[in-house]
């Protein structure tokens, strides 16, 4: 899908949209590796989400003690809330809504 | 054109729905991790250090934490950070969120692992502490 933030035309398969939302929606600012595999389903698929993410520049890494956490970068979170705005219009955006009362 | 837009909202809607299943079990998974930070009460302030016409005070426990994290390149663990002054996860996390509120570090946090970042005024102060410390030693 093709989705428009700050002037920027960005080109995101639906593995990084769905990256993009858990990440800014889950509740807290950074995610791990393996919450990333939650949303690409195995290890090699999180792994090509967050490279692509981090080439587009909208997640950094930070690297400590051999453990790394992922976080959105502003403009990271700007296209997140565009996904969350284009969701909502097309009815969509409940079932994030309905997941973060179940917890 | 029409055809575009129903595949646009496919992936849209399958997006939503893989983001909304994960958000799910990261919260269920989270709360095996849920900890609260507590500021430490055994604080002893250290020195003051002149930010732009304010004075911040720096505490024993703090001057250490800002130190280790600006000795691993001004990103490190939370742990690393409970090693080194001693105190316990609860207490650490205090600690950091401290820091984090006098705005001398982010603190970048999964429920899992918690990192701090030193933010410029930080690693201002951080500077200021390890040139006071030198003096005194």
């Amino acid at each position: 899908m093709i989705l428009e933030v700050d002037g920027r035309k960005l080109e995101l398969g639906w593995k990084e949209a769905a990256a993009l939302i858990a990440m800014r929606f889950v509740g807290w600012n950074a995610v791990t590796l393996s919450d990333l595999e939650l949303v690409a389903g195995n290890y090699v698929g999180a792994i090509n989400t967050v490279t692509r993410l981090k080439t587009l520049g909208l997640v950094s890494e930070y690297n400590v003690q051999g453990f790394k956490l992922y976080r959105l970068t502003e403009l990271g979170a700007r296209a997140a809330e565009e996904l969350r705005r284009k969701a909502e219009s097309a009815g969509l955006w409940k079932l994030v809504e309905e997941a973060l009362g179940e917890a | 054109m029409m055809e575009d837009r129903l595949s646009e909202l496919r992936e849209l809607a399958k997006a939503v729905e893989r983001a909304s299943e994960a958000i799910a079990l990261m919260r269920k998974r989270a709360k095996r991790h849920h900890v609260k930070g507590d500021v430490p009460k055994r604080q002893r302030p250290i020195m003051r250090v002149d930010v732009g016409s304010a004075q911040l005070e720096i505490t024993d426990k703090q001057a250490a934490a800002l130190l280790v994290v600006k000795g691993g390149g001004g990103v490190e663990a939370l742990n690393a950070i409970a090693r080194v002054t001693g105190l316990n996860s609860k207490l650490a996390l205090g600690l950091a969120s401290q820091l984090a509120e006098m705005g001398l570090v982010e603190l970048i946090a999964a429920p899992q692992r918690k990192i701090l970042v030193l933010t410029p005024l930080g690693w201002k102060v951080a500077e200021a502490v390890e040139q006071e410390l030198e003096k005194k030693a």
